[in-house]
Protein backbone atom coordinates (compact mmCIF):
# COMPACT_ATOMS: atom_id res chain seq x y z
CA UNK A 1 0.00 0.00 0.00
CA UNK A 2 1.55 3.26 -1.10
CA UNK A 3 1.26 6.51 -2.99
CA UNK A 4 3.26 6.51 -6.18
CA UNK A 5 4.36 9.47 -8.25
CA UNK A 6 5.39 8.41 -11.72
CA UNK A 7 7.45 10.90 -13.69
CA UNK A 8 5.29 13.82 -12.56
CA UNK A 9 5.84 17.18 -14.24
CA UNK A 10 3.82 20.31 -13.72
CA UNK A 11 3.77 23.65 -15.50
CA UNK A 12 1.99 26.68 -14.08
CA UNK A 13 0.01 28.75 -16.60
CA UNK A 14 1.18 26.89 -19.72
CA UNK A 15 1.06 28.83 -22.99
CA UNK A 16 1.14 32.23 -21.27
CA UNK A 17 4.06 34.63 -20.69
CA UNK A 18 3.86 33.59 -17.00
CA UNK A 19 4.55 29.93 -17.87
CA UNK A 20 6.81 28.29 -15.30
CA UNK A 21 7.76 24.66 -14.98
CA UNK A 22 7.54 23.86 -11.27
CA UNK A 23 8.08 20.09 -11.32
CA UNK A 24 10.17 18.03 -13.70
CA UNK A 25 9.93 14.24 -13.88
CA UNK A 26 9.49 13.49 -10.18
CA UNK A 27 9.20 9.80 -9.31
CA UNK A 28 8.77 8.66 -5.71
CA UNK A 29 7.04 6.03 -3.60
CA UNK A 30 5.46 6.83 -0.24
CA UNK A 31 4.78 3.66 1.70
CA UNK A 32 2.18 3.29 4.42
CA UNK A 33 3.23 4.00 7.98
CA UNK A 34 6.55 5.72 7.29
CA UNK A 35 7.81 9.21 8.11
CA UNK A 36 8.93 11.17 5.05
CA UNK A 37 10.47 14.61 4.93
CA UNK A 38 10.74 16.93 1.95
CA UNK A 39 13.50 19.55 2.00
CA UNK A 40 14.36 22.26 -0.46
CA UNK A 41 14.96 25.96 -0.84
CA UNK A 42 11.98 28.31 -1.22
CA UNK A 43 10.79 27.97 -4.82
CA UNK A 44 12.25 24.48 -5.28
CA UNK A 45 8.82 22.96 -5.97
CA UNK A 46 8.02 21.51 -2.52
CA UNK A 47 4.57 23.06 -2.26
CA UNK A 48 3.67 22.12 -5.83
CA UNK A 49 4.82 18.59 -5.08
CA UNK A 50 2.59 18.12 -2.05
CA UNK A 51 -0.38 19.53 -3.92
CA UNK A 52 0.22 16.84 -6.54
CA UNK A 53 0.40 14.11 -3.92
CA UNK A 54 -3.02 14.97 -2.55
CA UNK A 55 -4.63 15.67 -5.90
CA UNK A 56 -5.15 19.42 -5.49
CA UNK A 57 -3.18 19.86 -8.70
CA UNK A 58 -3.19 17.47 -11.64
CA UNK A 59 0.13 16.67 -13.34
CA UNK A 60 0.80 18.24 -16.75
CA UNK A 61 2.41 14.88 -17.54
CA UNK A 62 3.01 11.70 -15.53
CA UNK A 63 0.61 10.35 -12.94
CA UNK A 64 -0.13 10.01 -9.24
CA UNK A 65 -1.47 6.64 -8.05
CA UNK A 66 -2.92 6.31 -4.56
CA UNK A 67 -3.09 2.71 -3.35
CA UNK A 68 -3.55 1.46 -6.89
CA UNK A 69 -6.03 4.15 -7.93
CA UNK A 70 -4.88 6.74 -10.50
CA UNK A 71 -6.01 10.23 -9.40
CA UNK A 72 -6.41 11.38 -13.00
CA UNK A 73 -9.38 9.36 -14.25
CA UNK A 74 -11.63 9.77 -17.26
CA UNK A 75 -14.53 7.38 -16.67
CA UNK A 76 -17.28 8.15 -14.18
CA UNK A 77 -16.36 5.12 -12.07
CA UNK A 78 -12.69 6.04 -12.22
CA UNK A 79 -13.45 9.56 -10.97
CA UNK A 80 -15.49 8.16 -8.11
CA UNK A 81 -12.63 5.87 -7.10
CA UNK A 82 -10.17 8.76 -7.35
CA UNK A 83 -12.34 10.91 -5.08
CA UNK A 84 -12.43 8.13 -2.49
CA UNK A 85 -8.66 7.64 -2.76
CA UNK A 86 -8.05 11.36 -2.25
CA UNK A 87 -9.97 11.20 1.03
CA UNK A 88 -7.19 9.02 2.41
CA UNK A 89 -4.86 11.99 2.25
CA UNK A 90 -5.01 14.97 4.59
CA UNK A 91 -3.14 18.21 3.95
CA UNK A 92 -2.14 20.72 6.60
CA UNK A 93 -1.18 23.94 4.85
CA UNK A 94 1.44 26.38 6.05
CA UNK A 95 0.06 28.57 8.86
CA UNK A 96 -3.15 26.49 8.94
CA UNK A 97 -4.50 28.59 11.81
CA UNK A 98 -5.15 31.39 9.32
CA UNK A 99 -7.97 29.22 7.99
CA UNK A 100 -9.85 28.84 11.28
CA UNK A 101 -13.19 30.54 10.76
CA UNK A 102 -15.98 28.97 12.84
CA UNK A 103 -17.35 30.46 16.05
CA UNK A 104 -16.09 27.65 18.23
CA UNK A 105 -13.14 25.28 18.10
CA UNK A 106 -15.48 22.26 18.05
CA UNK A 107 -17.48 23.65 15.11
CA UNK A 108 -14.30 24.34 13.19
CA UNK A 109 -13.01 20.80 13.68
CA UNK A 110 -16.46 19.45 12.71
CA UNK A 111 -16.51 21.35 9.43
CA UNK A 112 -14.79 18.67 7.30
CA UNK A 113 -16.70 15.63 8.57
CA UNK A 114 -19.97 17.56 8.30
CA UNK A 115 -19.14 18.45 4.70
CA UNK A 116 -18.71 14.76 4.01
CA UNK A 117 -22.30 14.25 5.15
CA UNK A 118 -21.49 12.08 8.17
CA UNK A 119 -24.07 11.43 10.90
CA UNK A 120 -24.04 13.89 13.84
CA UNK A 121 -22.99 11.15 16.27
CA UNK A 122 -20.05 10.21 14.11
CA UNK A 123 -19.10 13.88 13.74
CA UNK A 124 -19.15 14.35 17.51
CA UNK A 125 -17.02 11.24 18.02
CA UNK A 126 -14.47 12.44 15.49
CA UNK A 127 -14.27 15.96 16.93
CA UNK A 128 -13.63 14.63 20.42
CA UNK A 129 -11.04 12.17 19.19
CA UNK A 130 -9.23 14.74 17.02
CA UNK A 131 -9.07 17.32 19.82
CA UNK A 132 -7.78 14.67 22.23
CA UNK A 133 -5.07 13.73 19.73
CA UNK A 134 -3.79 17.31 19.51
CA UNK A 135 -3.96 17.63 23.29
CA UNK A 136 -6.73 20.24 23.44
CA UNK A 137 -9.23 19.28 26.12
CA UNK A 138 -12.72 19.14 24.58
CA UNK A 139 -14.45 20.43 27.71
CA UNK A 140 -12.06 23.33 28.15
CA UNK A 141 -11.54 24.38 24.52
CA UNK A 142 -14.38 22.93 22.40
CA UNK A 143 -16.72 25.85 23.15
CA UNK A 144 -14.11 28.60 22.91
CA UNK A 145 -13.61 30.87 19.94
CA UNK A 146 -10.51 29.82 17.97
CA UNK A 147 -9.30 33.39 18.37
CA UNK A 148 -9.06 33.02 22.14
CA UNK A 149 -6.35 30.39 21.78
CA UNK A 150 -2.59 30.94 21.81
CA UNK A 151 -0.60 30.63 18.58
CA UNK A 152 0.48 27.05 19.23
CA UNK A 153 -3.04 26.04 20.33
CA UNK A 154 -4.59 27.59 17.21
CA UNK A 155 -2.26 25.58 15.06
CA UNK A 156 -3.13 22.37 16.90
CA UNK A 157 -6.85 23.14 16.53
CA UNK A 158 -6.34 23.57 12.78
CA UNK A 159 -4.50 20.25 12.58
CA UNK A 160 -7.37 18.63 14.49
CA UNK A 161 -9.68 19.79 11.69
CA UNK A 162 -7.65 17.71 9.24
CA UNK A 163 -7.35 14.74 11.62
CA UNK A 164 -11.15 14.67 12.00
CA UNK A 165 -11.25 13.59 8.35
CA UNK A 166 -9.33 10.50 9.52
CA UNK A 167 -6.68 10.53 6.80
CA UNK A 168 -4.27 7.64 6.39
CA UNK A 169 -1.62 9.86 4.86
CA UNK A 170 -0.95 13.24 6.46
CA UNK A 171 0.96 15.92 4.57
CA UNK A 172 2.20 18.92 6.57
CA UNK A 173 3.74 22.01 4.96
CA UNK A 174 6.24 23.44 7.43
CA UNK A 175 4.09 22.66 10.44
CA UNK A 176 6.39 24.37 12.95
CA UNK A 177 6.99 27.64 11.06
CA UNK A 178 6.66 30.74 13.21
CA UNK A 179 6.24 28.88 16.53
CA UNK A 180 8.48 29.26 19.57
CA UNK A 181 10.66 26.31 20.68
CA UNK A 182 8.01 24.90 23.02
CA UNK A 183 5.29 25.14 20.35
CA UNK A 184 7.59 23.54 17.79
CA UNK A 185 8.36 20.64 20.09
CA UNK A 186 4.66 20.07 20.84
CA UNK A 187 3.80 19.86 17.13
CA UNK A 188 6.70 17.52 16.36
CA UNK A 189 5.74 15.27 19.23
CA UNK A 190 2.15 15.17 17.97
CA UNK A 191 3.34 14.21 14.47
CA UNK A 192 5.59 11.52 15.89
CA UNK A 193 2.71 10.09 17.94
CA UNK A 194 0.44 10.02 14.90
CA UNK A 195 3.07 8.20 12.88
CA UNK A 196 3.75 5.63 15.62
CA UNK A 197 0.05 4.76 16.01
CA UNK A 198 -1.02 2.63 18.98
CA UNK A 199 -3.98 2.90 21.37
CA UNK A 200 -6.23 1.45 18.66
CA UNK A 201 -4.89 3.80 15.99
CA UNK A 202 -3.17 2.65 12.82
CA UNK A 203 0.24 4.21 12.22
CA UNK A 204 -0.22 7.24 9.98
CA UNK A 205 2.01 7.99 7.03
CA UNK A 206 3.65 11.38 7.50
CA UNK A 207 4.94 13.60 4.72
CA UNK A 208 6.47 16.71 6.27
CA UNK A 209 7.92 19.67 4.40
CA UNK A 210 10.57 21.24 6.60
CA UNK A 211 13.45 23.70 6.62
CA UNK A 212 14.69 22.31 9.93
CA UNK A 213 17.36 19.79 9.00
CA UNK A 214 17.94 18.73 12.60
CA UNK A 215 14.26 17.76 12.90
CA UNK A 216 14.45 15.77 9.67
CA UNK A 217 17.55 13.93 10.89
CA UNK A 218 15.90 13.12 14.20
CA UNK A 219 12.47 12.05 12.95
CA UNK A 220 12.26 11.02 9.30
CA UNK A 221 12.71 7.51 7.92
CA UNK A 222 13.38 8.89 4.49
CA UNK A 223 13.96 12.31 3.00
CA UNK A 224 13.61 13.89 -0.43
CA UNK A 225 15.66 16.87 -1.59
CA UNK A 226 14.03 19.16 -4.16
CA UNK A 227 15.95 21.61 -6.29
CA UNK A 228 14.50 23.72 -9.10
CA UNK A 229 11.58 21.35 -9.61
CA UNK A 230 13.68 18.20 -9.62
CA UNK A 231 14.15 15.49 -7.04
CA UNK A 232 17.93 15.50 -6.57
CA UNK A 233 18.39 13.10 -3.65
CA UNK A 234 16.41 10.64 -1.58
CA UNK A 235 17.16 8.10 1.11
CA UNK A 236 17.70 7.80 4.86
CA UNK A 237 18.50 11.30 6.26
CA UNK A 238 21.83 10.18 7.71
CA UNK A 239 22.92 9.07 4.23
CA UNK A 240 21.52 12.04 2.34
CA UNK A 241 23.17 14.46 4.77
CA UNK A 242 26.54 12.92 3.98
CA UNK A 243 26.22 14.13 0.40
CA UNK A 244 27.16 17.71 1.22
CA UNK A 245 27.60 18.73 -2.42
CA UNK A 246 23.98 17.77 -3.22
CA UNK A 247 22.80 19.69 -0.16
CA UNK A 248 24.75 22.84 -0.88
CA UNK A 249 23.61 22.82 -4.51
CA UNK A 250 20.04 22.64 -3.25
CA UNK A 251 20.77 25.60 -0.97
CA UNK A 252 20.49 23.55 2.22
CA UNK A 253 22.80 23.32 5.18
CA UNK A 254 23.56 20.06 6.99
CA UNK A 255 21.99 19.60 10.45
CA UNK A 256 23.82 21.49 13.19
CA UNK A 257 24.26 18.27 15.13
CA UNK A 258 26.18 16.68 12.25
CA UNK A 259 28.41 19.75 11.85
CA UNK A 260 29.19 19.61 15.56
CA UNK A 261 29.90 15.86 15.48
CA UNK A 262 32.16 16.32 12.45
CA UNK A 263 34.30 18.77 14.42
CA UNK A 264 34.50 16.38 17.35
CA UNK A 265 35.47 13.48 15.08
CA UNK A 266 38.17 15.50 13.34
CA UNK A 267 39.69 16.09 16.77
CA UNK A 268 39.41 12.39 17.52
CA UNK A 269 36.90 13.05 20.29
CA UNK A 270 33.95 11.08 18.92
CA UNK A 271 33.55 7.75 17.24
CA UNK A 272 32.65 7.54 13.56
CA UNK A 273 29.20 6.40 12.59
CA UNK A 274 25.85 8.05 12.09
CA UNK A 275 24.24 10.04 14.87
CA UNK A 276 20.59 11.12 14.70
CA UNK A 277 19.98 12.82 18.04
CA UNK A 278 21.69 14.10 21.19
CA UNK A 279 21.38 10.76 22.94
CA UNK A 280 23.34 9.03 20.19
CA UNK A 281 25.80 11.93 20.16
CA UNK A 282 26.54 11.37 23.87
CA UNK A 283 27.24 7.69 23.18
CA UNK A 284 29.53 8.51 20.25
CA UNK A 285 31.54 10.96 22.38
CA UNK A 286 31.78 8.52 25.28
CA UNK A 287 33.07 5.80 23.00
CA UNK A 288 35.44 8.28 21.36
CA UNK A 289 36.86 9.27 24.74
CA UNK A 290 37.06 5.67 25.89
CA UNK A 291 39.48 4.86 23.12
CA UNK A 292 42.14 7.31 24.20
CA UNK B 1 26.70 55.38 25.57
CA UNK B 2 24.00 57.52 27.15
CA UNK B 3 20.59 56.10 27.83
CA UNK B 4 18.40 56.30 24.73
CA UNK B 5 15.26 54.51 25.88
CA UNK B 6 14.23 54.39 29.53
CA UNK B 7 11.54 51.94 30.55
CA UNK B 8 10.40 52.40 34.11
CA UNK B 9 8.03 50.02 35.97
CA UNK B 10 6.08 49.51 32.76
CA UNK B 11 2.75 47.73 33.11
CA UNK B 12 0.27 47.02 30.36
CA UNK B 13 -3.13 45.36 30.46
CA UNK B 14 -5.24 44.36 27.50
CA UNK B 15 -8.99 44.42 27.64
CA UNK B 16 -10.15 40.81 27.17
CA UNK B 17 -13.38 39.89 25.33
CA UNK B 18 -15.21 39.42 28.64
CA UNK B 19 -14.28 42.93 29.75
CA UNK B 20 -11.67 41.77 32.25
CA UNK B 21 -8.14 43.13 31.99
CA UNK B 22 -5.32 40.75 31.20
CA UNK B 23 -1.91 41.90 32.32
CA UNK B 24 0.61 41.46 29.50
CA UNK B 25 3.43 43.37 31.19
CA UNK B 26 3.85 43.36 34.92
CA UNK B 27 6.42 46.00 35.76
CA UNK B 28 9.36 46.02 33.36
CA UNK B 29 12.27 48.35 33.93
CA UNK B 30 14.98 48.52 31.34
CA UNK B 31 17.41 51.05 30.03
CA UNK B 32 18.75 50.89 26.49
CA UNK B 33 21.85 52.84 25.55
CA UNK B 34 22.34 54.77 22.34
CA UNK B 35 23.95 52.48 19.76
CA UNK B 36 23.32 49.37 21.79
CA UNK B 37 22.19 46.03 20.29
CA UNK B 38 19.76 44.34 22.67
CA UNK B 39 17.93 41.07 22.02
CA UNK B 40 14.68 40.36 23.83
CA UNK B 41 14.12 36.63 24.07
CA UNK B 42 10.98 34.92 25.25
CA UNK B 43 8.39 32.25 24.44
CA UNK B 44 5.07 33.14 22.79
CA UNK B 45 2.89 35.06 25.21
CA UNK B 46 5.81 36.23 27.35
CA UNK B 47 5.03 39.87 26.63
CA UNK B 48 7.95 40.63 24.34
CA UNK B 49 5.81 41.97 21.47
CA UNK B 50 3.78 44.10 23.87
CA UNK B 51 7.04 45.53 25.16
CA UNK B 52 8.23 46.23 21.60
CA UNK B 53 5.04 48.10 20.74
CA UNK B 54 5.62 50.48 23.65
CA UNK B 55 8.97 51.60 22.30
CA UNK B 56 7.51 53.83 19.60
CA UNK B 57 4.19 54.58 21.20
CA UNK B 58 2.03 52.07 19.32
CA UNK B 59 0.91 51.07 22.79
CA UNK B 60 0.93 53.34 25.82
CA UNK B 61 1.69 52.20 29.36
CA UNK B 62 -1.22 51.32 31.67
CA UNK B 63 1.18 52.48 34.35
CA UNK B 64 4.86 53.32 34.46
CA UNK B 65 6.81 55.23 31.83
CA UNK B 66 8.56 54.82 28.52
CA UNK B 67 10.90 57.65 27.65
CA UNK B 68 12.71 58.00 24.34
CA UNK B 69 15.49 60.58 24.60
CA UNK B 70 13.74 61.85 27.67
CA UNK B 71 10.35 62.21 25.97
CA UNK B 72 7.55 60.41 27.80
CA UNK B 73 5.34 58.56 25.29
CA UNK B 74 2.17 59.11 27.31
CA UNK B 75 2.76 62.84 27.59
CA UNK B 76 3.50 63.03 23.86
CA UNK B 77 0.28 61.16 23.09
CA UNK B 78 -1.71 63.61 25.19
CA UNK B 79 -0.22 66.47 23.19
CA UNK B 80 -0.76 64.59 19.91
CA UNK B 81 2.98 64.57 19.28
CA UNK B 82 3.77 60.88 19.07
CA UNK B 83 5.38 61.52 15.68
CA UNK B 84 8.38 62.77 17.60
CA UNK B 85 8.99 59.25 18.89
CA UNK B 86 8.06 57.56 15.65
CA UNK B 87 10.69 59.57 13.79
CA UNK B 88 13.32 58.25 16.17
CA UNK B 89 12.21 54.63 16.57
CA UNK B 90 11.29 52.54 13.53
CA UNK B 91 9.44 49.25 13.73
CA UNK B 92 9.66 46.12 11.61
CA UNK B 93 7.03 43.45 12.17
CA UNK B 94 6.90 39.70 11.82
CA UNK B 95 4.76 39.23 8.75
CA UNK B 96 6.55 40.47 5.61
CA UNK B 97 3.26 40.58 3.72
CA UNK B 98 1.53 42.95 6.12
CA UNK B 99 3.80 45.97 6.02
CA UNK B 100 4.55 46.75 2.39
CA UNK B 101 1.89 48.85 0.74
CA UNK B 102 3.14 50.39 -2.50
CA UNK B 103 3.23 48.78 -5.96
CA UNK B 104 6.94 49.36 -6.33
CA UNK B 105 9.81 48.87 -3.88
CA UNK B 106 11.13 52.43 -4.07
CA UNK B 107 7.64 53.91 -3.63
CA UNK B 108 7.22 51.81 -0.54
CA UNK B 109 10.47 53.10 0.96
CA UNK B 110 9.46 56.67 0.03
CA UNK B 111 6.07 56.40 1.73
CA UNK B 112 7.20 57.48 5.20
CA UNK B 113 9.21 60.59 4.26
CA UNK B 114 6.51 61.58 1.71
CA UNK B 115 3.97 61.56 4.49
CA UNK B 116 6.18 63.83 6.57
CA UNK B 117 6.29 66.29 3.67
CA UNK B 118 10.01 65.89 3.03
CA UNK B 119 11.38 67.65 -0.10
CA UNK B 120 11.24 65.40 -3.22
CA UNK B 121 14.99 65.60 -3.85
CA UNK B 122 15.68 64.72 -0.25
CA UNK B 123 13.26 61.79 -0.50
CA UNK B 124 15.16 60.51 -3.53
CA UNK B 125 18.43 60.69 -1.66
CA UNK B 126 17.00 58.86 1.36
CA UNK B 127 15.37 56.13 -0.73
CA UNK B 128 18.60 55.55 -2.64
CA UNK B 129 20.73 55.39 0.52
CA UNK B 130 18.27 53.22 2.42
CA UNK B 131 17.99 50.66 -0.36
CA UNK B 132 21.77 50.58 -0.64
CA UNK B 133 22.08 50.02 3.08
CA UNK B 134 19.95 46.86 2.93
CA UNK B 135 21.35 45.66 -0.40
CA UNK B 136 18.09 46.03 -2.32
CA UNK B 137 19.03 48.71 -4.88
CA UNK B 138 18.80 46.17 -7.70
CA UNK B 139 15.15 45.52 -6.84
CA UNK B 140 14.03 49.14 -6.56
CA UNK B 141 11.63 48.94 -9.53
CA UNK B 142 10.18 45.56 -8.56
CA UNK B 143 6.74 44.83 -7.14
CA UNK B 144 7.13 44.02 -3.42
CA UNK B 145 4.81 41.01 -3.56
CA UNK B 146 7.13 39.25 -5.99
CA UNK B 147 10.09 39.41 -3.59
CA UNK B 148 11.16 36.62 -1.23
CA UNK B 149 10.31 36.93 2.47
CA UNK B 150 13.86 37.98 3.37
CA UNK B 151 13.87 40.62 0.65
CA UNK B 152 10.51 41.99 1.81
CA UNK B 153 11.84 42.37 5.34
CA UNK B 154 14.90 44.20 4.02
CA UNK B 155 12.59 46.61 2.19
CA UNK B 156 10.66 47.12 5.43
CA UNK B 157 13.94 47.94 7.17
CA UNK B 158 14.81 50.37 4.35
CA UNK B 159 11.43 52.03 4.93
CA UNK B 160 12.41 52.66 8.55
CA UNK B 161 15.86 53.93 7.57
CA UNK B 162 14.33 56.40 5.10
CA UNK B 163 12.65 58.03 8.12
CA UNK B 164 16.19 58.55 9.43
CA UNK B 165 15.39 56.77 12.63
CA UNK B 166 18.13 56.32 15.22
CA UNK B 167 16.70 53.07 16.47
CA UNK B 168 15.20 49.98 14.93
CA UNK B 169 12.81 47.73 16.84
CA UNK B 170 12.35 44.40 15.07
CA UNK B 171 9.52 42.22 16.33
CA UNK B 172 10.38 38.63 15.34
CA UNK B 173 11.43 39.79 11.87
CA UNK B 174 12.61 36.33 10.82
CA UNK B 175 9.92 34.07 12.33
CA UNK B 176 8.17 33.58 9.00
CA UNK B 177 11.29 33.30 6.84
CA UNK B 178 13.26 30.34 5.54
CA UNK B 179 16.89 29.85 6.71
CA UNK B 180 18.27 31.85 3.78
CA UNK B 181 15.92 34.77 4.48
CA UNK B 182 16.75 34.65 8.17
CA UNK B 183 20.44 34.92 7.43
CA UNK B 184 19.93 37.87 5.02
CA UNK B 185 17.91 39.87 7.52
CA UNK B 186 20.22 39.20 10.45
CA UNK B 187 23.28 40.19 8.37
CA UNK B 188 21.66 43.50 7.44
CA UNK B 189 20.68 44.21 11.04
CA UNK B 190 24.18 43.45 12.30
CA UNK B 191 25.75 45.63 9.63
CA UNK B 192 23.47 48.59 10.32
CA UNK B 193 24.33 48.37 13.98
CA UNK B 194 28.06 48.09 13.35
CA UNK B 195 28.47 50.60 10.55
CA UNK B 196 25.84 53.21 11.36
CA UNK B 197 25.73 52.87 15.11
CA UNK B 198 21.99 52.23 14.92
CA UNK B 199 20.37 51.25 18.21
CA UNK B 200 18.83 47.81 17.64
CA UNK B 201 16.20 46.03 19.71
CA UNK B 202 15.62 42.58 18.29
CA UNK B 203 12.65 40.61 19.59
CA UNK B 204 13.15 36.94 18.81
CA UNK B 205 12.76 33.39 19.95
CA UNK B 206 15.75 32.22 17.96
CA UNK B 207 18.68 31.62 20.24
CA UNK B 208 21.23 32.04 17.40
CA UNK B 209 19.97 35.57 16.76
CA UNK B 210 20.13 36.55 20.40
CA UNK B 211 23.75 35.35 20.50
CA UNK B 212 24.65 38.20 18.12
CA UNK B 213 23.46 40.92 20.50
CA UNK B 214 25.52 42.81 23.08
CA UNK B 215 22.90 42.22 25.74
CA UNK B 216 20.07 39.73 26.11
CA UNK B 217 16.89 40.31 28.08
CA UNK B 218 14.74 37.24 28.73
CA UNK B 219 11.01 37.77 29.21
CA UNK B 220 8.55 35.45 30.91
CA UNK B 221 4.94 36.11 31.92
CA UNK B 222 5.24 39.83 31.32
CA UNK B 223 8.41 40.31 33.34
CA UNK B 224 12.09 40.54 32.59
CA UNK B 225 13.54 37.43 34.30
CA UNK B 226 17.15 37.39 33.08
CA UNK B 227 19.52 39.98 31.73
CA UNK B 228 23.15 39.94 30.73
CA UNK B 229 25.60 39.29 27.94
CA UNK B 230 24.70 36.35 25.69
CA UNK B 231 27.39 34.32 27.50
CA UNK B 232 25.95 35.07 30.92
CA UNK B 233 22.41 34.31 29.85
CA UNK B 234 23.01 31.17 27.79
CA UNK B 235 25.12 29.63 30.53
CA UNK B 236 21.86 29.33 32.53
CA UNK B 237 20.82 26.35 30.47
CA UNK B 238 18.35 24.74 32.88
CA UNK B 239 16.43 27.96 33.49
CA UNK B 240 16.17 28.78 29.80
CA UNK B 241 14.81 25.34 29.01
CA UNK B 242 12.27 25.65 31.79
CA UNK B 243 11.07 28.84 30.07
CA UNK B 244 10.60 26.89 26.83
CA UNK B 245 13.64 28.43 25.14
CA UNK B 246 16.53 26.93 23.24
CA UNK B 247 20.14 26.75 24.34
CA UNK B 248 23.19 26.47 22.04
CA UNK B 249 23.69 22.95 20.74
CA UNK B 250 27.27 22.62 22.06
CA UNK B 251 26.01 23.67 25.51
CA UNK B 252 23.20 21.17 25.38
CA UNK B 253 25.52 18.32 24.40
CA UNK B 254 27.88 19.35 27.20
CA UNK B 255 25.01 19.20 29.70
CA UNK B 256 23.98 15.75 28.46
CA UNK B 257 27.59 14.54 28.67
CA UNK B 258 27.87 15.77 32.25
CA UNK B 259 24.64 13.93 33.09
CA UNK B 260 26.11 10.79 31.51
CA UNK B 261 29.09 11.03 33.86
CA UNK B 262 31.66 12.74 31.63
CA UNK B 263 33.56 15.05 34.04
CA UNK B 264 33.70 18.16 31.88
CA UNK B 265 35.09 21.29 33.56
CA UNK B 266 32.60 23.40 35.48
CA UNK B 267 33.03 26.53 33.32
CA UNK B 268 30.17 27.25 30.97
CA UNK B 269 30.42 25.61 27.56
CA UNK B 270 28.54 27.45 24.81
CA UNK B 271 30.54 27.10 21.62
CA UNK B 272 31.93 24.17 19.67
CA UNK B 273 35.46 25.41 20.47
CA UNK B 274 34.78 25.36 24.18
CA UNK B 275 33.37 21.85 23.97
CA UNK B 276 36.43 20.71 22.01
CA UNK B 277 38.75 22.24 24.62
CA UNK B 278 36.82 20.70 27.49
CA UNK B 279 36.91 17.23 25.96
CA UNK B 280 40.58 17.56 24.97
CA UNK B 281 41.46 18.42 28.54
CA UNK B 282 39.75 15.21 29.64
CA UNK B 283 41.69 13.19 27.13
CA UNK B 284 44.90 14.78 28.40
CA UNK B 285 44.10 13.56 31.90
CA UNK B 286 43.29 10.08 30.61
CA UNK B 287 46.81 9.87 29.18
CA UNK B 288 48.39 10.76 32.51
CA UNK B 289 46.60 7.97 34.36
Amino acid sequence: MSIELKNVSYTYMPGTPMERQALMGVTMTLERGRFYAIAGHTGSGKSTLIQQICGLLTPTSGEVVVEGVPLKAKSKEGKKQAALARRKIGLVFQYPEQQLFEETVAADVAFGPRNQGLAEEEIARRVQKALALVDLDYEAYGGKSPFQLSGGQKRRAAIAGVLAMEPEYLILDEPTAGLDPKGREAILELINTLQKGGKGREPMTIIMVSHAMDDILRLADEMFVMQEGRLTASGAPAEVFERWEVLSEAGLEPPKLLLLMERLREAGLAERGSVRNLKEAVQAVKRGLGKC
Amino acid sequence: MGSFIEIEALEHSYQAADGAGRKALGGVSLSIGRGEFVAVLGANGSGKSTLARHLNGLLLPSSGHVRVEGMDTRELAERGELWQVRSKVGMVFQNPDNQLIAAMVEDDVAFGPENLGVEPLEIRRRVKESLEAVGMTRFRKRAPHLLSGGQKQRVAIAGALAMETDCLVLDEPTAMLDPQGRKEVLEVVKRLHRERGLTVILITHFMEEAMEAQRVVVMDKGCSVMEGTPREVFAREEELKALGLEVPLAGELAARLRQAGVPLPKEAILTVEELLQGLQALRGKAHVH
